[in-house]
């Protein structure tokens, strides 16, 4: 659910959408959105879901131990999701992979650099370009928009994929290019731009957000969130899975 | 895991010509009782036939359902998909065409053969690029990666 | 000199081409071995015709009806060419008519041979259990089926699961080894008729190789896109009858998967092969037959041409081939009796 979750770090007092009208609606859509992943993945009749994954961390079968369990789970995590080892391994386009690392390094950088500016004072801003925190909302941002962008492209490059790909891929795909394009406009117009204009992207970035936490659960999205998860539940049961 | 490993090693060992035999045919039952004598051990053991005795569409009508899974009734098993597979030149066992006939025709020994390796679909796309008859084979892996997992799977046979 | 053409076989292709050269101003002398013109297709009771379904009548009707009613055309049913001499431009010929014995002379300026095929009879193969297993049916016997609307096994209730399996008695050196060309299509377009008529059925082909040539394609495509017929890779050893159901046993060639599975009904794509008629009609205007009983042409791609001056063959009785190209062929044939004509009388 990665790239949902960049909130842009300019917040202004006296900005049209207050900092607190962000906070509430996050607060109403990431839940929502998980509620609705969870009825998604009920919908297809399947035991698994991606929360199951906590279940697992304290079930009877598998590795024994808490803190075991805990250091299967990062590091499946770690191996399978964040550097794309099953993706990547089987993957003969190198673009392709980087466009998915990219997105998701991006999205996940987003929220951190989210995450932290919240936790710093955010009336602070807008801060100094050199501050670490916005510099890693900037690059997550940039990179997420890359990614799309290499995965949109890889898909118009060729007439044959541009055919055969579905309509929920694009729109999956444009939505994540803009909420990173949007991230990094917002960010610019902070710098030099008019307040109105950059309000106004501002508040076209806080809508993109939220079609995005609302569409994720009807996206392929919802897939590898899920698929993602069985797989680390299986290293974690220590189940005999397909070798890599 | 050592004990998991065992057991599987031991599945129907007394079966000459063992290794031509796959796992999914030998029935072992756990224990054997018959008139009241203990008769566990090799006497329980049964080997299924490879003959396949009916064609059943029930999983396949349940992919169909799925997201992604609506057109492959269109596959005619040319078997482009595999052809430009990366996964399937890497590894047997993960082969597009094949999973989708033997969902289509409802061969359950060979999907309880096969159906964990469906994961390995890394999702390139490459595969419905190439498809002549627009089945959306990448689609479809992941119809059948649910489907495998989902109660319509269990409502085959 | 005479301005008349003698037509041996009045079905597809003799109908055409008699039709043409009446309409071109000739005379015709249609001969048909049987009581009624037509020739397989009104014989066997198709009901329609592949690629388009299109009604039986619909195409055979109007070529029929021209016949029996056109003072040009001279038609003689239940009737065999017994002798021919003389040379092109002035044959004569002996017209048996087989009811009554009776023999009629007729001088002919050239000769359309269109005497057709034969449905392989499929109990000459003992391995599909055909004429000793009940519900073991001919494409052409499930033709008259469809066409009546009833589709029903030998207890009469209509079947829920049907086999079709495709080159009985064609690619196979114990029978015929060509390939009959239409059954793929022909056995399609029954399968889908079947899903129209009986709805609910499952219908599985077992076939080699579907040869469903040029636009007819889009038949295959249509069964499994629009009416989930299966599709199982594999030649049949053996259909056995458990005295309730056919034992079908095969390999499902995609999966190295030996089966055995009962049918309700099995339906024989039975292929084309030459018929008597055709051997008897060579014999008698002395063309040379091939190593596989059809009329051989001079040269294998001009078809009309028999290899005598005068005599022009057309359709299936040279090679396995579609309705629409027998067609062309009676018209073609036609052309060339025309050519004959004009060459010899002022028409």
């Amino acid at each position: 659910m990665g790239p949902s979750e960049a909130v842009p770090l300019i917040i202004d007092r006296n900005a049209i959408v207050g900092h607190a009208a962000v906070v509430d609606l996050m607060a109403v859509l990431l839940p929502l959105s998980f509620v609705l992943l969870y009825l998604r993945v009920r919908g297809w009749d399947v035991p698994f879901t991606p929360f199951g994954i906590f279940a697992s961390l304290f079930a009877k079968e598998g590795k024994p131990g808490f803190a075991a369990r805990s250091r299967a789970l990062l590091s499946a995590t770690a191996q399978d999701i964040l550097f794309l080892k099953r993706a990547g391994g089987r993957c003969e386009e190198p673009l392709h992979t980087w466009g998915r690392g990219l997105v998701m390094w991006g999205a996940l950088g987003s929220v951190a650099a989210t995450l932290l500016a919240a936790l710093t004072d955010p009336a602070a801003v807008p801060m100094a370009l050199t501050d670490p925190v916005r510099l890693l909302g900037d690059l997550s941002q940039a990179a997420l928009a890359s990614g799309a962008a290499i995965l949109i492209l890889r898909r118009l490059s060729n007439g044959a994929r541009r055919r055969a790909t579905d309509i929920h891929t694009w729109s999956l795909q444009c939505l994540l290019l803009y909420v990173g394009l949007s991230g990094v406009a917002v960010d610019a117009l902070s710098q030099g731009g008019s307040f109105l204009a950059m309000e106004a992207m501002y508040i076209s970035q806080l809508a993109s957000i939220s079609a995005l936490l609302l569409y994720a659960p009807f996206s392929e999205l919802a897939f590898l969130v899920w698929k993602g998860s069985l797989l680390v539940q299986k290293s974690l049961l220590d189940e005999a899975g397909p070798p890599g | 895991m050592a004990a998991e490993e065992r057991k599987k090693e031991e599945k129907g060992r007394f079966i000459a010509e063992r290794r031509y035999v796959d796992d999914q045919r030998i029935v072992e039952p756990e224990k054997l009782e018959a008139g009241g004598v203990d008769m566990s051990g090799r006497w329980g053991t049964l080997v299924l036939p490879r003959t396949i005795e009916e064609f059943d569409h029930s999983l396949f009508e349940g992919v169909k359902r799925l997201p992604r899974g609506g057109k492959v009734g269109k596959c005619w098993q040319c078997g482009n998909c595999t052809a430009v597979c990366p996964v399937a030149h890497a590894n047997p066992m993960f082969n597009p065409r094949y999973l989708i006939h033997i969902v289509r025709m409802g061969y359950q020994a060979e999907i309880e053969k096969v159906k964990d390796y469906v994961y390995l679909c890394s999702g390139c796309g490459l595969c419905s690029a190439a498809c002549p008859k627009d089945v959306d084979p990448q689609g479809v892996m992941i119809a059948l990666s649910i489907a495998f997992k989902s109660g319509r799977a269990k409502g085959g046979r | 000199m005479t301005g008349t053409v003698l037509v041996v076989g009045g079905g597809p292709a003799g109908l055409r081409a008699a039709v043409d050269l009446a309409d071109f101003g000739a005379r015709v002398l249609l001969v048909e071995k049987r009581d009624q013109l037509g020739g397989a297709p009104v014989r066997w009771k198709y009901r329609s015709l592949a690629p388009d379904f299109t009604p039986t009548e619909e195409v055979m009707g109007p070529l029929i009806g021209f016949c029996e009613s056109s003072p040009m055309v001279e038609v003689h049913k239940g009737s065999v060419v017994e002798g021919c001499e003389g040379s092109v431009g002035d044959f004569t010929v002996k017209v048996r008519n087989e009811a009554d014995g009776t023999t009629t002379e007729h001088r002919v300026s050239s000769v359309i041979v269109a005497t057709g095929f034969e449905h392989f009879d499929a109990s000459v193969d003992p391995r599909y259990a055909y004429g000793r297993a009940p519900n073991v049916i001919g494409i052409n016997e499930l033709e008259a089926m469809l066409k009546e609307g009833r589709v029903v096994g030998h207890d009469g209730r209509p079947p829920k699961r049907v086999a079709f399996i495709f080159c009985v008695g064609s690619r196979d050196r114990s029978t015929n080894p060509w390939c009959c060309t239409v059954c793929c299509g022909v056995s399609i377009k029954q399968a889908i008729e079947m899903k129209q008529t009986l709805g609910d059925v499952q219908v599985y082909m077992i076939y080699m190789d579907i040869r469903t040539v040029g636009l007819w394609e889009k038949l295959y495509w249509d069964s499994m896109e629009k009416y989930g017929i299966n599709y199982i890779r594999g030649r049949v050893g053996e259909v056995y009858y458990t005295g309730e159901k056919l034992l079908v046993k095969g390999e499902d060639t995609l999966v190295r998967g030996p089966f055995e599975v009962l049918f309700d009904m099995v339906v024989l794509a039975v292929g084309i092969e030459p018929g008597p008629g055709t051997k008897q009609a060579a014999g008698v205007l002395g063309l040379k037959l091939n190593e596989y009983g059809f009329i051989a042409p001079r040269q294998p791609n001009v078809h009309v041409d028999s290899g005598r001056d005068g005599i022009f063959l057309a359709g299936t009785c040279i090679a396995p081939m579609s309705i629409e190209e027998t067609l062309s062929e009676g018209s073609a044939a036609a052309m060339q009796a025309a050519k004959v004509l004009k060459k010899t009388v002022a028409v």
